[in-house]
């Protein structure tokens, strides 16, 4: 924790990796729940419409 | 009283000027290395005209007005604001030298669109642009995406006073406790995605078709254009050209990166992922994103615009996220906002970029974190009224630690916000006294202009008046540096006029 805490705390590959994995799990996240809501809408408007 | 400033201030000013144009010149050499490569000896004789005004105006005011005199803040911010201004036109030398642009204006405009990561274009013919010039262009929206000072920085490692320059320039918060390093580590994250973009990228297009280095350059372009959510293209389709569903995702992908503040990067690559649930800043922006695009879709859908979910996906939430992280990139051909869209969306994709990403990324706009503390600042007001007379009522939010909301803190978020909105609303009344446009098209285009989110209804084009170009170029500018600077320069040159000794 001490080491997480530190603020000039030295990057290593292992750390880039999970940083830059967290964001591409926040992107995946997005598309999935874009997609969600386009399936949803697409759903919705059809079966108002008759 | 208002002091009139001392010769020595003009020599801190001038100096630091100077150190900046330096760094701007440096920054021309890879497209000048490319020129040369590719032999494109006429965008070559262009950019070399701008390396050499540029190292040469910046070597003469570090030479001739060099002083020991430290940089203040106040110094600093007027640097800062002349830096983007001046700055703008160095860069704007090659691209009216390449004959692709018809006035000096328009050229100073796309280099203050790039710079600024906005995206609004008014170079002419882009399909036949050479490559080297168009890699300038995109290179700028690296510069000012990153930060022209934090880019000098990093480059050149600048003497004393530079956390004057790194605050001016819109950035509250340090990342790390030293300014440089702090620099280096904006620096160091754009690197690590510029390779894994790029790669990326460069296998969707050999994939669409678009192969051998033609491929890598366009990956290269679009790259510097998503990350720093510019909205510039290497073609005049945006991304229409590729007709690439993998194109899009990697640059969806981009977009939600680069409107990721920095220091929210810094606390994944440490370890400490926990802030991404606990970030005021981020949770307002996944709710925004989610709310914006479920609107803007209902309205597409009701209006008749799209019925199925894949044309939803790829061209309505697409637009959507390029509105609200300022990406400005097209999935639609020409002005299908002003033809097909209806009048909802159009305005979702107006409130969206209105808002902007978060504060310290490259997206432009109010920044979520300004809204979030706003609406905070007004449920704490509410709960102080309803609460006993004695009680003592505090509100606090996360941001990498846990914050006490202040009266200070929500002025400055709210005076901030009220100045964006006045911005936005001042460009559209420019645009409506011309009398060709609605109001809803120039409020589109003025809002676009200086949340730098570079979207366009087609106002801005060729041939449009000169003093519209203007007031967008001054709204991009301004909208970039969040106000204090330039409100600075301002008072700087009152007190030149007005200040007494």
């Amino acid at each position: 924790v001490a080491r997480q805490r530190d603020p000039e705390r030295r990057l290593d590959a292992l750390s880039v990796a999970g940083g830059v994995g967290w964001m591409l799990a926040v992107s995946g996240i997005a598309v999935v729940v874009a997609l969600a809501l386009a399936a949803a809408v697409a759903l919705a408007v059809r079966l108002l419409a008759g | 009283v208002l002091l009139r400033p001392e010769l020595e201030d003009l020599r801190v000013i001038g100096m630091n000027l100077g150190r900046v144009l330096e760094g701007l010149s440096l920054w021309m050499l890879p497209s000048f290395a490319l020129a040369l490569i590719l032999g494109e000896w006429n965008a070559a004789s262009a950019l070399a005209v701008g390396i050499g005004s540029a190292a040469l105006l910046g070597r003469l005011a570090v030479w001739r007005l060099a002083t020991s005199r430290p940089l203040t803040l106040g110094l600093g911010s007027v640097v800062v604001a002349l830096a983007w201004l001046v700055g703008a036109v160095v860069m704007a030398l090659p691209i009216h030298l390449s004959g692709h642009t018809g006035r000096f204006l328009d050229a100073w405009f796309e280099a203050m669109s790039g710079l600024t990561a906005t995206g609004l274009t008014l170079v002419q013919d882009v399909d036949h642009l050479a490559y080297s010039i168009n890699l300038h262009r995109h290179l700028l929206m690296l510069l000012g995406g990153t930060g022209v000072v934090i880019v000098v920085l990093a480059l050149l490692s600048a003497g004393g006073g530079v956390g004057a320059l790194y605050r001016a320039e819109g950035r509250e918060d340090r990342i790390l406790p030293n300014v440089v390093r702090t620099a280096r580590f904006i620096f160091v994250v754009a690197g690590v995605y510029l390779v894994l973009g790029t790669t990326a990228l460069t296998l969707a297009m050999w994939h669409a078709g678009i192969t051998g280095w033609r491929g890598a350059f366009h990956a290269l372009t679009l790259f510097l254009s998503a990350f720093d959510t510019g909205g510039f293209a290497p073609t005049s389709q945006s991304l229409v050209y590729y007709h690439s569903g993998f194109v899009e995702l990697i640059v969806v992908v981009l977009l939600i990166v680069g409107a990721t503040s920095f220091l929210l990067h810094r606390e994944l690559w440490v370890g400490r992922a926990r802030e991404l649930r606990q970030n005021l800043e981020f949770r307002a922006f996944a709710l925004t994103l989610t709310l914006g695009t479920l609107v803007g879709m209902v309205a597409l859908t009701v209006g008749g615009t799209f019925r199925d979910t894949t044309a939803l996906l790829r061209q309505g939430a697409f637009t959507m996220l390029s509105a609200h992280t300022g990406g400005g990139f097209t999935v639609t051909t020409g002005n299908a906002f002003l033809t097909d869209w209806g009048q909802a969306a159009p305005f979702v994709m107006v409130v969206l970029m209105a808002l902007g990403g978060m504060a310290g990324s490259t997206a432009g706009g109010i920044k979520l974190i300004r809204v979030a503390l706003v609406v905070k600042g007004l449920v704490h007001d509410v709960r102080r009224l309803l609460a006993p007379p004695a009680a003592l009522v505090v509100t606090t939010f996360h941001v990498r630690r846990r914050n006490v909301l202040t009266s200070g803190l929500l002025r400055s978020a709210a005076v901030v916000l009220l100045l964006y909105v006045a911005t936005y609303l001042v460009g559209a009344l420019v645009g409506l006294a011309y009398g060709r446009w609605t109001l809803s098209e120039t409020l589109f285009e003025s809002v676009s202009a200086a949340a730098n989110a570079g979207l366009s209804v087609g106002i801005t084009a060729p041939g449009m008046p000169a003093g519209l170009q203007l007031t967008y170029l001054l709204q991009m500018w301004v909208g970039r540096l969040e106000f204090i600077a330039v409100f600075t320069l301002l008072g700087f040159g009152v007190s030149i006029v007005r200040g007494r000794r």
